[in-house]
């Protein structure tokens, strides 16, 4: 113990004897160590970590799947067959978003909670904290209990915690709604703040898809039993109902549907991303060290000569990499916490689950893990080398030593190395800018500039559909009427709030050759007259509908220009007539259409996309769309001044910028590209680091020579040219096995580029010339050092 | 060098000074010296009297403080280093005392080193030049070897042949001998002798009394001035008289200070 402390103090002083080594050293390990915590902290959150529900490597999401494989949500009757014929499922259950107006507990305020059934959280495995959960009799379709289950926040927030709630009556969207229940602060799904009774009923239409399905597998029931199971049922339905002919099922574990593959590609990407940065610094470490422990050779041969063994020496040796270590491991955690708090202060919305990224026990033990491999790699390893000087070589020329071949070809090696890490690097960052870049240059079909939205929900007093229409029309018309404001408008859903609404079509001269199953697939908005000017949409052929087509009238319909030349490739589509759902009743006459839109997500194809009157098919919970030209705030308070004139009962509507909601949505892949390029450009850093101390390195190691080849006449030029060639070759060399390491390596990432290709030439070629830039830079330094060299003391250097 | 022998080096009151830490320390003051074509030089002194600092601005590896240097008829005191390099290629051959062959590099190679820094010399005519030059030193057998493969003597044959194969004006030699046995150094000498005898112009630093004598003429140096063979001997003599003064003045001191 004694040696140990003596080789601590000794260790401690020779790295203070050399700051600029220590620094350079600490700083690599700290960017290291802590980019790898920082990752791993996420991945550890939002993948390993266990899902805080019992048991729940039992828990599954259920999809019904269409013919031709696309995934979609479960009908309430489907659902209700589900549950009553499987057996391989303890228990089964369904939700859908509601969002509903809670008055009581402080100002009337919109609340996001989930309509489910009965056995809900059994299937999740919690009980109410206080009270029950719903019985059968409440989840009963035409059933007249109204009651709400709360979750633990909503319950401290809105009615501080009040144990007595449980039994009472509370306002929400206008009735009273009995609190039966409040859950645990431990349970939760989704953003849900409160759970009422889904009530699905079996009369009602099999093709209205509307129900997320979850369920909890029997103890040694499998998925694959369990799909196959569901599977026969969907058969057994599409035999029974022949709309639903050929529609199956998909399943998959609960912890994938949470985090979504696209995400954990992100994640796994961009911890080989830190590894490489890692590997990178532990390579460099192990050149200093390399090149440290050779200039301190005489040292160590003394220290043999006067009878250390060669255990000692390794032990000072690996003393002296285990203080680095541990003091970089410090920095690094230190670096780690900072990181995860900069990644919960901007990851929001597109890290799931980011409420258990934390650094935890799990992650600290990480940390000192790596630590270790660290120390293994830049410390033991040249450690058990200088041990193995030879002992007389080493005294006779008094420590000098000159760099053995095979010495120099591994140190090559590790450059060549971490070059090729820093192209993959480089390479993955410029395909992810470059798929950024198009993100951001893809026009999403409407004008989203100086346009507010605010999403109106109106409640139990708008039950007649004319009601709706009538609270909206007014709303519009006054709106527009006002100051400052260019138009307004309505539509179902939000651009790019993650909703979608689908159903077949089929036109209706194909309908008999086509049969039950439906032509294709289209998304459907039900909007009113004024949103097409509002957002900006313009008229390609025929008209747009106004309220002139009477809601009594025949059926009419906008399209966009892809599902135009879908449907009806060979003709105009105006005056066209199709069905939508089944193909049976009354079938919609397109009389106008627009261009095409993206409004779900700017990364995918163009959707075929059909617009109906709303005064057709009112909504009762709708995106109000305002044109104006002053400030959001202005508009945002002539909005909410409106709706609160129109009917004061209604939540005051939250109003916020449609660009900023476009914007939004490039915020995931900004973060992920951010990650990536600052990643990258540590690697190009490491890599330049790395290449400058080995040709820095070999530029000491052969001075005598450079001075020998001057004193033969070698001008300066020609010095360091023959020193920037080797340089040039390791950089050719490296960046080669790099461009060969991305082609291999990149498509594992197409899944998250957007209309860029895995080996995009542009991304690529910038990516080979700035890492050649770089290296040759780095390499051109020593070089021209060396060529300033005075010959007369390069002869006579040691 | 006699009255019909063509100057090859002409030194007019070269200095060197070398600053360090606001140190002045003059290596040489006022050098005059003149080496004729085909003339075989020794020159020798104690340490620190300037032999490798004269021996350095002679190849043009360091330039002098003050003074005139001609070269072949050419001022070179003051050109650029790529322009000293250029002559040094041209007209001067290299012999070091640690041989200074590249460890990497086959005999071969080596030898051929100097023609690789020089333009407009083919493959060929570098492979027949660097061949003759291994056979006037009598290692054109070894020329695939490497230096860690050849005794010290061949080595430095290696060497000799290296600084011969530019068929530069002069061969200046750097203690040759210094690294070598003593059978070893006499077969340089005698080739260096024989080169000497074949035309070669060499100026040869040394402090071994026996190899200075294989030169026709011996220049002395003292600290930092040429001297003649007499001055060399008197200043030697005050010089030890001055030691043995001081050690003199030192042994009462050293006496009553003994237990």
């Amino acid at each position: 113990m004694t040696h140990f402390f003596a080789d601590l103090r000794y260790a401690a002083r020779q790295l203070m004897r050399q700051p600029g080594f220590t620094l350079v050293a600490l700083l690599t390990l700290a960017l290291g160590i802590g980019a790898n915590t920082a990752m791993f902290s996420v991945v550890n959150g939002t993948m390993l970590a266990p899902l805080p529900y019992p048991d729940a490597g039992r828990l599954v999401r259920v999809w019904e799947t269409t013919p031709e494989g696309h995934r979609f949500s479960v009908s309430e009757p489907n659902f209700l067959d589900f549950h009553d014929r499987s057996e391989q499922f303890e228990s089964l259950a369904a939700m859908k978003d509601v969002s509903l107006t809670f008055v009581d507990g402080g100002q009337a305020a919109r609340i996001p909670g989930l309509a489910v059934s009965r056995e809900f959280f059994s299937v999740l495995g919690h009980s109410p904290i206080a009270g029950r959960e719903f019985t059968s009799e409440e989840d009963q379709p035409g059933s007249a209990a109204d009651v709400v289950v709360l979750g633990h926040d909503l319950w401290q927030r809105r009615f501080g915690g009040d144990r007595d709630l449980v039994g009472r009556t509370i306002r929400v969207e206008g009735r009273a709604r009995t609190v039966v229940g409040v859950m645990g602060p431990d349970f939760g799904l989704l953003d849900s703040e409160y759970w009422v009774p889904l009530a699905a009923d079996p009369a009602s239409d099999r093709g209205d898809h509307w129900l997320a399905m979850i369920g909890r597998l029997r103890p040694r029931a499998t998925l694959q039993q369990a799909e196959a199971e569901l599977q026969r049922i969907a058969e057994g339905i599409g035999l029974q109902h022949p709309t639903l002919a050929g529609w199956g099922v998909e399943m998959m574990p609960f912890s994938r549907w949470l985090v979504r593959d696209s995400f954990r590609t992100t994640a796994v990407l961009l911890l080989g991303a830190v590894a490489f940065v890692l590997l990178m610094a532990c390579v460099n470490l192990a050149n200093l060290v390399f090149a440290r422990a050779s200039r301190r050779q005489g040292e160590l041969g003394l220290r043999l000569a006067l009878g250390a063994g060669r255990g000692r020496l390794v032990r000072q040796l690996l003393v002296e990499a285990v203080l680095l270590c541990g003091l970089g491991l410090g920095l690094g955690i230190a670096l780690a916490y900072w990181g995860v708090l900069a990644l919960q202060a901007f990851g929001s919305g597109f890290i799931p689950r980011l409420e258990s990224v934390r650094i935890d026990g799990t992650v600290m033990a990480f940390a000192v893990g790596i630590g270790l491999v660290t120390v293994v790699l830049f410390g033991l390893l040249p450690a058990l080398r200088i041990s193995g000087l030879d002992l007389n070589a080493t005294l006779r020329q008094g420590g000098r030593t000159g760099e053995r071949g095979d010495q120099r070809r591994v140190r090559d090696a590790l450059v060549v190395v971490q070059i090729a890490m820093a192209m993959l690097l480089l390479v993955g960052a410029g395909l992810l800018l470059r798929s950024f870049w198009q993100l951001q240059s893809t026009d999403p079909g409407f004008d989203a500039g100086n346009v507010v939205y605010a999403e109106i929900q109106l409640g139990d007093d708008y039950a007649e559909p004319w009601q709706k229409v009538v609270f909206f029309r007014e709303l519009i018309a006054d709106l527009s009427s006002r100051p400052g404001i260019a138009s307004a408008g309505a539509t179902v859903i939000t651009p790019f709030s993650g909703s979608n609404l689908m159903n077949d079509v089929t036109p209706v001269d194909r309908a008999e050759s086509i049969g039950a199953q439906g032509f294709m697939q289209a998304a459907w908005r039900t909007a009113t007259p004024d949103a097409f000017e509002t957002l900006g949409l313009p008229l390609i052929e025929g008209r747009l509908y106004d309220y002139t087509d009477r809601w009594d009238g025949p059926r009419v319909a906008v399209i966009t220009r892809t599902m135009a030349e879908r449907m009806w490739p060979d003709r105009p589509a105006v005056g066209q007539e199709f069905y939508w759902g089944s193909n049976t009743g009354e079938p919609l006459r397109v009389i106008g259409v627009v261009d095409d839109l993206r409004d779900v997500e700017m990364s995918s194809d163009v959707q075929p996309v059909m617009f109906l009157p709303y005064h057709h098919m009112p909504w009762p919970k709708m995106t109000l769309l305002v044109r104006g030209s002053g400030q959001v705030d202005s508009i945002a308070r002539l909005v909410q001044s409106r709706v609160r004139a129109l009917d004061e009962s209604l939540p005051v509507p939250a109003v916020a910028s449609l660009q900023d909601q476009v914007a939004s949505v490039a915020a995931g892949p900004r973060f992920r590209t951010f990650l990536m390029a600052s990643f990258a450009c540590l690697a190009l850093l490491l890599a330049a680091v790395g290449i400058y101390g080995v040709m820095a390195y070999n530029v000491s190691q052969r001075t005598r020579e450079v001075g020998l080849r001057m004193a033969l006449g070698a001008a300066p030029a020609s010095i360091s040219g023959m020193l920037l060639r080797r340089g040039a070759v390791l950089t050719i060399l490296g960046t080669l096995i790099g461009l060969l390491g991305a082609w291999a390596i990149t498509r594992l990432i197409q899944g998250v580029l957007f209309a860029t290709e895995p080996l995009d030439p542009a991304a690529t070629a910038t990516a080979a010339f700035v890492l050649a830039l770089t290296a040759l830079t780095a390499c051109w330094l020593p070089a021209r050092r060396a060529a300033r060299i005075h010959p007369t003391e390069a002869l006579r250097h040691e | 060098m006699n009255d019909t022998q063509r100057p090859l080096i002409q030194l007019s009151e070269v200095t060197k000074v070398f600053l360090t830490d606001e140190v002045e320390t003059h290596a040489l003051g006022g050098v005059h010296l003149e080496v004729g074509e085909g003339e075989y030089v020794s020159i020798s002194g104690p340490s620190g009297c300037g032999k490798s600092t004269l021996l350095s601005i002679l190849g043009l590896l360091d330039t002098p403080t003050g003074g005139r240097y001609e070269l072949n008829g050419t001022p070179v005191e003051s050109l650029s280093a790529a322009d000293r390099a250029h002559v040094r290629n041209r007209e001067i051959g290299f012999i070091f005392q640690a041989f200074n062959l590249i460890g990497d590099l086959s005999v071969f190679e080596n030898v051929e080193l100097p023609l690789t820094y020089r333009d407009g010399i083919g493959k060929a005519e570098r492979k027949q030049r660097v061949v003759e030059a291994l056979e006037r030193v009598g290692m054109a057998h070894r020329l695939r070897h490497y230096p860690a493969q050849l005794s010290g003597g061949q080595q430095q044959r290696v060497a000799v042949a290296r600084a011969l194969v530019g068929k530069p004006s002069i061969l200046l030699a750097d203690e040759p001998t210094g690294n070598l046995d003593s059978r070893n150094g006499e077969a340089v000498m005698a080739l260096l002798d024989e080169l000497h005898r074949g035309g070669a112009t060499i100026c040869m630093v040394t402090h071994d009394p026996r190899y200075a004598e294989f030169a026709e003429r011996k220049i002395h140096l003292f600290d930092g001035r040429v001297v003649d063979e007499e001055t060399l001997n008197r200043l030697r003599a005050e010089e030890e008289q001055r030691i043995e003064e001081q050690i003199a003045s030192r042994k009462p001191a050293a006496a009553d200070s003994a237990p």
